[in-house]
C-alpha cells in the first residue's frame, strides 16, 4: 500500500513527463490494452493497461492463489489514487509510461519493445532490471508499482482464507468470513 | 460546559470563527494541551485534519483501514520512496493507530540534551510529575509477559537465548482484549488513545473540535500571529472539492506532528534559525521475517509487548531496539520487495511468519543527523532522508543481530527484504548478509515514529522552539509535538510528547490570559 513516488524520481515532475512521452510516437500504438472494469479514477486507459501488466507479474497467482488481474488490483489502486492527492497520479502516471516507453528501453537496455507487449519471463526480466538499477528513478519506480499491487492484494479479504488468517470477525461479532 | 464536534464542510463557507486557543492537532501533543486548556476554562478550538471515527467505523480491514485512519491514504513515503511512512491522520492522530507501547524519555536521553541543547528543564526530576500524570490517566501499565503474543515471544525467547537484554513493554489500555488490531482503531475501546481521554475531557470542558480541517497558513503580523487560515478536506475527496474558514485566536499551537507542523510553518514563511524542517528524525526500522514450525498467528495478540534495549546504546556508532509488529496479511506482505512466485510461496505461509523488528536511533550525532521536511512546488510536503555510512552500518549490524535473533527464537529459516531476498537457513548463513547492500531503495524501510523538525534549544541562535515551547521571534505560536525533539528517543515516543504536552500547559495558558 505504500505508493512510493514524489519526484522521487530525482528529476521533477518535468523530466519524468519528458522521458515518459518520448518516443510516445513508437510506443502509443503498440501498448497491449486492458479494458478496466471500472470507471477509471485516476489513470489513464493507457497507464492503466501498464499497471494491470505490472500487477500480474508481482503477484501472478498459481493453482492456489488468484492472480492480481483476478482480484481487481489495478482497478483498485486507480481508485484509491483517484481518491489521494492528484499529484500522486500524475506521478504514478508518468513511471507507468516510462516503464512502457520502447525507445527508453531500446536506448538503455537494448530492447525495442513496449513492456506490455513483452511475454511473462522478459517482463520479469525487465522488473528485475528496474529493481536493482543503477539509477534511482526506475528503483523508485520499481518500488512504488510493487509496493502499490503488491500491498493491493494481500489485503483483498479473498486471500484471507487461502493464507489461514481468520479476519477480525472475532472481534467484530461476525462468525463468517466473507 | 458541552462542547461540539464539528465537520468543517458544514462549516459556512469563508466563515471566521474567534476563540482563547487555536490548537492545529488532536494527536497526542494537541489533544493533551487542549484538553488542559479547556479545563482552564478557556475557550479552545481544535482542528484536525484528519476524520472522526469511533469503534463503530473500525471495520479493521487493512484495505479500509489504512487510506481512513492514516497520512495520504497510507502512502506515505519519503520522496525517492525509500522510507514508507506510516503517520496516524484522524481524531486522536498516532494514539488512534499506534501500537499502544508507552516509555518515558530515557535519563541518558535527557542527559544528552541539557549537555548539548541546554534543555535542563527537561530533567528526569522535573518531568516525573508529567509522566506521571498521564500515566494515571491513559492507565499506562506493564503488559504481563504471559500475554506475550508468539511473535513477541519468539523475540523473547531468542533475546533470552542469546543473553541479551529484554523486558516486557508498557501499555495505554484498559480492558485490553488482546486482540492484535491495534493498528486498525481499537475495536474495544480499550487503547486509551487521545480518541478516548483528553479529547473527551476537553470536549466536557467546551471544546470545538473541527475535523477535515486542514490548516494551511499561519497570518502574522510583526511577532504576532493574527489568524490561520483552513480549508476542508475530507479524506474521501479531491483537496480542492472544499472551501475554507478563518480562525482567529490570542494563541496558537502547531501540533501536527513532525512532518505536518514544520510545513505549516514553511507554507506561513516562519523559520527562525532557518531550522524548520530540519533533523527530521524516523528511527528508521528495517525488518527480519522469518518461518517457523508452529504457528505464530502474528495478527493475534498485543501487537508489541517484548523489546530488547540491547544495542540502543552503541557508543559513537547508531544504536537500534529490538520490538516485534503486528501480521495482518497486507502490513506482513508490504515489507516484501521481490514478487512473483518467490512472494506468494512465503506469504503463503503466513500462519507461521514471525517478524523481528530494529529501530535506529538517529540524530544522536553529527553522523546520523536525519532528513528535511520541505515544501514542494505543487504544495505537497516532502520528505528527504538522505542514507549515511554510520547508518548503512547500524542497517548492516542490525540485519545480523536480528537473524541471530530469529534463530535463537526457533525460526527455521528467515529471508531479507532485498530485491532478491538472501534466504537463511540457520545461524550458519548469518555472515552472508554482509555481502548484501544496505540503505535507501536497497531494501524494505520503514518508520512508525516522526520526530523533530522544529527543534527545542535554550540557545536562541540554536532552535526553532525555545524550552517553553514558543517559537524564536513570534510571542503567541507554540509547537508542541514530536517535532520539538531534538533527538530521537531510542523508544517510542508517544509518551514523551504526553508528557512535554501536559508540562506545557500552564505555559500556553498563560500566554493566552496574559495576551
Amino acid at each position: 500500500m505504500k505508493l512510493s513516488r514524489r519526484s522521487a524520481l530525482g528529476l521533477g515532475l518535468g523530466g519524468l513527463a519528458a522521458l515518459s512521452i518520448g518516443g510516445i510516437g513508437v510506443s502509443l500504438s503498440r501498448t497491449a490494452p486492458r479494458s478496466p472494469r471500472a470507471p477509471l479514477q485516476a489513470l489513464d486507459e493507457r497507464q492503466f493497461a501498464v499497471l494491470a501488466a505490472v500487477a500480474d507479474r508481482i503477484v501472478p497467482g498459481d493453482h492456489r492463489f488468484p492472480s492480481a488481474w483476478d482480484l481487481w488490483v489495478p482497478e483498485k489502486i486507480d481508485a484509491n489514487l483517484g481518491k489521494a492527492e492528484p499529484g500522486l497520479a500524475v506521478e504514478l502516471g508518468m513511471g507507468l509510461l516510462l516503464l512502457e516507453n520502447a525507445v527508453a528501453a531500446l536506448l538503455l537496455d537494448g530492447r525495442p519493445a513496449t513492456f506490455t507487449r513483452l511475454d511473462a519471463e522478459a517482463q520479469d526480466e525487465t522488473l528485475k532490471r528496474w529493481q536493482s538499477s543503477s539509477l534511482t528513478l526506475r528503483r523508485t519506480i520499481y518500488k512504488a508499482l510493487n509496493g502499490l499491487c503488491t500491498a493491493t492484494y494481500w489485503s483483498s479479504p479473498e486471500i484471507w482464507r487461502l493464507v489461514g488468517y481468520p479476519g477480525p470477525g472475532a472481534h467484530l461479532g461476525v462468525k463468517e468470513l466473507p | 460546559m458541552s462542547g461540539q464536534i464539528i465537520a468543517a464542510e458544514t462549516l459556512t463557507d469563508g466563515v471566521t470563527l474567534t476563540c482563547d486557543v487555536c490548537v492545529v492537532g488532536s494527536g497526542a501533543g494537541g489533544a493533551t494541551v487542549a484538553a488542559g486548556l479547556c479545563e482552564a476554562g478557556l475557550d479552545v478550538i481544535l482542528l484536525e485534519e484528519g476524520g472522526y471515527h469511533t469503534r463503530r467505523d473500525f471495520d479493521l480491514q487493512e484495505q479500509n483501514a489504512y487510506p481512513m485512519l492514516y497520512q495520504e491514504r497510507g502512502l506515505r513515503a519519503t520522496d525517492d520512496g525509500a522510507i514508507t511512512i506510516l503517520q496516524g491522520r484522524n481524531v486522536g492522530g498516532g494514539t488512534t493507530i499506534n501500537w499502544t507501547t508507552c516509555y518515558r524519555t530515557p535519563a541518558r536521553i535527557l542527559r544528552h540534551w541539557a549537555d548539548r541543547y541546554g534543555l535542563e528543564d527537561l530533567s528526569e526530576e522535573k518531568l516525573l510529575p508529567h509522566f506521571e500524570a498521564m500515566e494515571a490517566r491513559l492507565n499506562i501499565q506493564e503488559w504481563p509477559e504471559e500475554l506475550a503474543n508468539e511473535n513477541n515471544r519468539r523475540l523473547l525467547e531468542g533475546c533470552r537465548a542469546l543473553g541479551y537484554q529484554v523486558h516486557a513493554v508498557k501499555r495505554n489500555v484498559r480492558g485490553c482484549a488482546n486482540s492484535g488490531y491495534c493498528g486498525l482503531g481499537c475495536p474495544h475501546d480499550a487503547k486509551q488513545g487521545m480518541l478516548l481521554t483528553t479529547i473527551p475531557d476537553a470536549l466536557g470542558a467546551g471544546l470545538r473540535l473541527i475535523h477535515h480541517a486542514q490548516a494551511v497558513r499561519l497570518n502574522a503580523e510583526g511577532a504576532k500571529i493574527t489568524s490561520l487560515n483552513a480549508r476542508v478536506k475530507r479524506p474521501d475527496a479531491q483537496p480542492d472539492a472544499g472551501g475554507g474558514f478563518t480562525v482567529k485566536a490570542k494563541v496558537f499551537v502547531c501540533s501536527g506532528g513532525a512532518i505536518n507542523s514544520p510545513a505549516l510553518l514553511l507554507r506561513s514563511e516562519i523559520n527562525p534559525n532557518v531550522l524548520v524542517g530540519r533533523n527530521t528524525l524516523l528511527h528508521p526500522v528495517v525488518a527480519m521475517p522469518a518461518i517457523y514450525e508452529q504457528p505464530i498467528e502474528g495478527w493475534s495478540g498485543a501487537p508489541q509487548s517484548i523489546a530488547s534495549h540491547q544495542f540502543v546504546d552503541r557508543g559513537p556508532a547508531m544504536g537500534f531496539f529490538m520490538e516485534a509488529p503486528p501480521l495482518q496479511p497486507m502490513l506482513a506482505a508490504s515489507g516484501f520487495y521481490g514478487f512473483g512466485k518467490m512472494q506468494i510461496d512465503f506469504l503463503s505461509q503466513l500462519r507461521h511468519v514471525g517478524v523481528m523488528l530494529a529501530i535506529c536511533v538517529d540524530g544522536l550525532s553529527e553522523s546520523t543527523p536525519g532528513g528535511t521536511v520541505t515544501l514542494r512546488r505543487d504544495g505537497r510536503i516532502g520528505v528527504s532522508y538522505p542514507t549515511t555510512p554510520a547508518l548503512e552500518e547500524c542497517f548492516t549490524f542490525a540485519h545480523e543481530i536480528l537473524a541471530r535473533t530469529t534463530f535463537a527464537g526457533g525460526a527455521k529459516r528467515a529471508v531479507t527484504l532485498h530485491p532478491s531476498p538472501l534466504e537463511l537457513r540457520g545461524p550458519q548463513d548469518v555472515p552472508s548478509l554482509k555481502e548484501r547492500r544496505y540503505g535507501p531503495l536497497a531494501h524494505s524501510i520503514f518508520t512508525a515514529h516522526q520526530m523533530g523538525g522544529c527543534r527545542m534549544s535554550a540557545d536562541p541562535k540554536d532552535g526553532v522552539v525555545g524550552t517553553d515551547h514558543r517559537v524564536r521571534g513570534q510571542d503567541n505560536l507554540f509547537v508542541i509535538d514530536g517535532s520539538v525533539l531534538p533527538t530521537a528517543l531510542g523508544v517510542n515516543p508517544s509518551h514523551t510528547i504526553y508528557a512535554l504536552a501536559h508540562r506545557a500547559r500552564p505555559l500556553v495558558i498563560d500566554a493566552a490570559r496574559g495576551a
